[in-house]
């Protein structure tokens, strides 16, 4: 192992490999952490449900996910006549991209970054705005009344939920002193390290409303109702471009998850099992009340959507904002 | 010659009562050639959709997400079912029913044996009366909770769906073993059964009860208390007292309006007059007032099954060899039983010959889905959904 | 809290009261945050929960004593297990969805006809029973098996399959005569047991059937 990369330092140089490497790294875990969630959110529709969920393939079903990456690839990809073809083509494409830039901003253990930015909070949020163009020019170009429908939610609902989400996230950065990730995580381990869990419950509940609409999951799921608008914004999509489309919907899962391990539950802190490991098992966490979630509750109207998102979470966002930074600055000036 | 038959002449003449309403078929279709300039647009749902219950078409002309008109396109699934019955004879018409409205279909089958047996003064034995209604009943909760799953689904609940339908399909099994069916019940045949019920079939009954009525509870604490639940159905899609009667609309979406309309009780058949049932209703006429009424129906279904299983007479289930060959009286009949879904009746009009001389089958779901139009006005587009799921209508019974 | 909807057995004729003021806002919102506790809390016990998956080709169902299949001729122990269809084509005659081919032939030396050819289209069948109720013969039953398909349009099933290895004309026709036999002896050993002062019950006259009509016979 280090025979290899001793290798690609000497032929790539130093910042070569860490993109190399990087991106090695990260095209595994989209892949198998599509692959599981899609596995595990059947699971557990399934025991919900009481059913036992996918079975046939693999122990427990494991491999229906391979299984079923296969048929998709396999499948003709339909292109409609009176789509934009170009916009068609790159919109899931735009819509996934981001999220590669998103997961290498992550902080999987404490020194483990592999971009490390000094605002590394918000460069996520920004590259979560550009992946939603990809909704909308999927949306857009579809020619299709459904999808524009579910384009126009999609934008209208991101946007609304975006404000929240950062409300939320502004208070624990203020408790932490820092838009960097990594420090943010430092904050709340160490000698009398406490997760912010403890200290913000109320920014913790928003962000993970918020992420959850943020991502399109239900029971915000609206700019892709099944039961109203068919498919919504992927509805002219097949084979590949749906596949992509499916993808970064679980790898955004996947980051808002971790940014919400990050900023509440300490990141890959915790005891005995080495940092990664945590971090890993917080983010399953966060998803699996996602995948709860999903399979407890009906679907809000898109007015009663707008109006949690501008009525309840952000002035509540907002106090909980104000009030983090006037105990703050109490604690400061106490001290 | 022309081309106008004096009939239709006198249909156009006739003075149409004032409260009457005009049905909304036909009124937005022509108009779909230009784009509307108002800045609307035309969005077509169905009839291949998700959540179209079927093969309904809803043809909507929306405001961005405001239905501004709407008009419901059927005649997807007709299958001539009236037709069919002209073209044999009585017997041969005893699967039909049940085809037409294939939730509840136990219920079809029995009306129209029903409605035969009382044209044409059939004895029943006391056994299959019992039996049937207890079927009936069995049948009509069953349908209760499809529908309770899909108006779920509708409102994006998955969960709640297929809990429903594990209830559901321990009553298919009751059902099942009872008639060798287990959606489109052929049961019934002219004076009683086409066999008994098995030996364990009270047991059986008298358990699936007992789970029913602990699964009631849980579905009202995942989803009646459901504050998600709660905000899509309470006050939306109020159906008034005056659209319920000048649609002609029967079944639940009556009684959750206040009118309290049940053929059971109104022109009671079957076993019904002995048993002791309340008719729920429930005057606000929203989509949670009927899912009110559909849930305590469910509980007064339990309690007449429990009722019959009680006094459930030892004898024969029917005539020993099955009566096929009926013998018609000429003359016009109507029967009409309560469907889960309202008021089904059939209309036989018979002369001397073995066939049918016309079967006219009046189905609630056409008349509940006639309001439609009215209902859909300036609501959004998932209202429209949740709607039309809580309308419960089964297509197959509205095109026939 | 004026009215917990979440806890009753019964459906729950409350509605929300829409909130009034602050304080009413905030009962409003903390009332609703419970309920979505409430239904997260029915979904994880259902989660650890019994599950009712039947896994089907693993496990086969076992279907109850009443279950409707493709319609199959009795096989009759006193006829060494042959049918007793008479090729009458009251089924086919009055079957509604038009799905029975019935030929026959009369068997040598004798008035008695036999099926020689039985074919049920199952796509098409509506399992009313109506066949097995005109059959004078009672031959006609229903299979038990669930899990055929067809493969193309028509579906259809040959009656006779199971039973081409009938015993030829001659038995056949002794067998069918010994039966006849039989069951004209039982029914004067019925009417002598009636007219007899001490009635004795005897029961396999009255569920063996009557002897076939023969007028169904030269269709
Ligand atoms: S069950 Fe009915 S449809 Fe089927 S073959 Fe017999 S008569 Fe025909
Ligand atoms: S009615 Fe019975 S005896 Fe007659 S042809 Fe059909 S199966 Fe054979």
């Amino acid at each position: 192992m280090t025979a290899l990369l001793d290798t690609l330092e000497g032929t790539l140089g130093g910042w070569g490999t860490t993109l190399l490497v990087g991106f090695v790294a990260l095209a595994g875990l989209i892949t198998v952490n599509a692959m599981f969630m899609v596995w595990f959110e059947r699971k557990v529709a399934g025991w919900v449900q009481g059913r036992l969920g996918p079975m046939e393939h693999g122990p427990q079903g494991t491999l229906q996910t391979l299984l079923d990456v296969v048929k998709l690839l396999g499948k003709e990809s339909i292109i409609p006549a009176q789509v934009d073809r170009k916009v068609f083509l790159l919109a899931p494409v735009v819509a996934f991209l981001p999220a590669l830039a998103m997961l290498s901003l992550l902080p999987y253990d404490n020194n483990l970054t592999m971009t490390d930015v000094e605002s590394g909070l918000l460069l996520v949020f920004a590259f979560g705005g550009v992946s939603l163009m990809g909704i909308f020019m999927g949306a857009w170009s579809s020619n299709n009344k459904f999808a524009l429908l579910g384009g126009m939610r999609a934008v209208s609902q991101n946007i609304a939920y975006e404000l929240p989400l950062l409300l939320s996230a502004m208070a624990v950065v203020l408790c932490a002193g820092s838009l960097n990730l990594g420090e943010i995580v430092a904050a709340q381990t160490g000698e009398n390290g406490l997760w912010f869990i403890v200290m913000q419950p109320v920014a913790l509940g928003i962000y993970l409303i918020a992420a959850t609409a943020e991502t399109n999951r239900a029971p915000f799921d609206i700019p892709e109702a099944e039961s109203e608008l068919v498919a919504g914004f992927h509805t002219e999509y097949t084979g590949m471009g749906f596949a992509v489309f499916f993808l970064a919907e679980y790898t955004y899962m996947f980051i808002v998850c971790g940014i919400g391990a990050t900023l509440f539950l300490g990141g890959g802190d915790g005891p005995l099992l080495p940092g990664p490991v945590w971090f890993i098992l917080k983010v399953y966490f966060l998803l699996f009340l996602m995948v709860m979630a999903r399979w407890t509750y009906p679907r809000l109207r898109f007015d009663q959507l707008m109006n949690l998102a501008w009525k309840f979470l952000i002035p509540l966002s907002l106090i909980n904002l104000l009030a983090t930074a006037a105990v703050l600055k109490f604690v400061e000036v106490g001290s | 010659m022309s081309t106008e038959s004096a009939t239709l002449k006198a249909y156009a003449a006739h003075p149409r009562t004032p409260e009457y309403a005009p049905l909304r078929f036909g009124t937005l279709t022509p108009a779909l050639e230009q784009a509307p300039e108002d800045g609307t647009y035309y969005l077509n749902m169905g009839p291949q959709h998700p959540s179209m219950h079927g093969v309904l078409r809803l043809l909507l002309r929306l405001d961005g997400e405001k239905v501004v008109e709407c008009e419901p396109v059927i005649g997807y699934s007709h299958r001539a079912h009236e037709k069919m019955a002209e073209r044999g004879i009585f017997a041969q018409f005893l699967p039909n029913p049940s085809r037409m409205d294939y939730l509840g279909g136990m219920i079809y089958n029995v009306g129209y044996c029903q409605a035969v047996e009382r044209a044409f003064s059939i004895e029943v034995p006391e056994r299959a009366v019992v039996l049937r209604t207890l079927c009936c009943e069995l049948n009509r909760i069953s349908s209760h909770l499809l529908w309770f799953g899909t108006f779920l689904l509708d409102l994006g609940a998955f969960t709640p769906f297929l809990l429903a339908f594990q209830d559901r399909e321990k009553i298919l099994d009751i059902l099942d073993s009872a008639s060798g069916s287990r959606l489109t019940y052929c049961y019934a045949n002219f004076g009683g059964l086409a066999l008994d019920v098995p030996e364990d079939f009270a047991e059986r009954t008298r358990q699936y009860i007992k789970e029913q009525r602990a699964a009631f509870h849980t579905y009202h604490e995942l989803v009646t208390g459901n504050v998600i639940f709660r905000q899509r159905c309470e006050g939306v899609g109020i159906i008034t007292q005056d659209t319920i009667l000048s649609y002609g609309m029967t079944g639940p979406n009556a009684r959750a309006s206040g009118i309290a309309y049940d053929v059971r009780k109104a022109e009671p058949y079957g076993f019904y007059p002995e048993v002791e049932f309340d008719v729920p209703t429930r005057d606000e006429g929203d989509c949670l007032a009927r899912y009110f009424v559909r849930f305590e129906e469910m509980e007064q279904s339990l309690r007449i099954v429990e009722q019959c299983l009680d006094r459930l007479p030892e004898g024969p289930v029917g005539p020993k060899k099955p009566l096929v060959r009926v013998k018609p009286k000429p003359g016009e009949y109507y029967h009409c039983v309560e469907s889960p879904r309202g008021q089904f009746g059939m209309f036989i009009v018979a002369d001397k010959d073995p066939e049918p001389w016309r079967i006219k089958a009046r189905t609630p779901s056409f008349s509940n889905l006639s309001a439609m139009a009215e209902m859909l006005e300036g609501t959004m587009v998932a209202d429209t959904i949740a709607i039309l799921g809580s309308i419960d209508i089964v297509m197959p019974e509205i095109d026939r | 809290m004026s009215q917990d909807s979440t806890n009753s057995a019964v459906p729950v004729p409350g509605r929300s009261v829409r909130p009034t003021g602050f304080g009413g806002a905030v009962r409003f919102m903390v009332r609703s945050m419970l309920t979505l506790f409430v239904g997260l809390k029915v979904t994880l016990k259902k989660l650890m929960g019994r599950k009712v998956t039947e896994q089907y080709p693993h496990e086969k169902p076992v279907m109850s004593g009443a279950f409707r299949s493709a319609i199959a001729l009795v096989s009759f122990d006193d006829l060494n297990g042959t049918h007793d269809c008479i090729a009458c084509d009251a089924c086919e005659l009055i079957c509604p969805s038009y799905c029975i081919t019935v030929r026959g032939d009369r068997l040598p030396d004798s008035k008695k006809k036999r099926a020689t050819e039985f074919l049920v289209d199952f796509s098409t069948c509506s399992l009313c029973g109506l066949c097995l109720a005109v059959c004078p013969t009672e031959t006609l039953k229903y299979s038990s098996g669930y899990d055929d398909a067809g493969y193309n349009r028509g579906w259809i099933h040959n009656l006779l399959e199971p039973y081409a290895d009938d015993p030829e004309a001659p038995e056949l026709l002794a067998l069918l005569t010994a039966r006849d036999e039989a069951k004209r002896a039982a029914r004067k050993a019925a009417r002598a047991a009636k007219e007899a002062p001490a009635a004795k019950p005897a029961p396999e006259a009255e569920t063996t059937p009557a002897n076939p009509a023969p007028e169904g016979s030269d269709g």
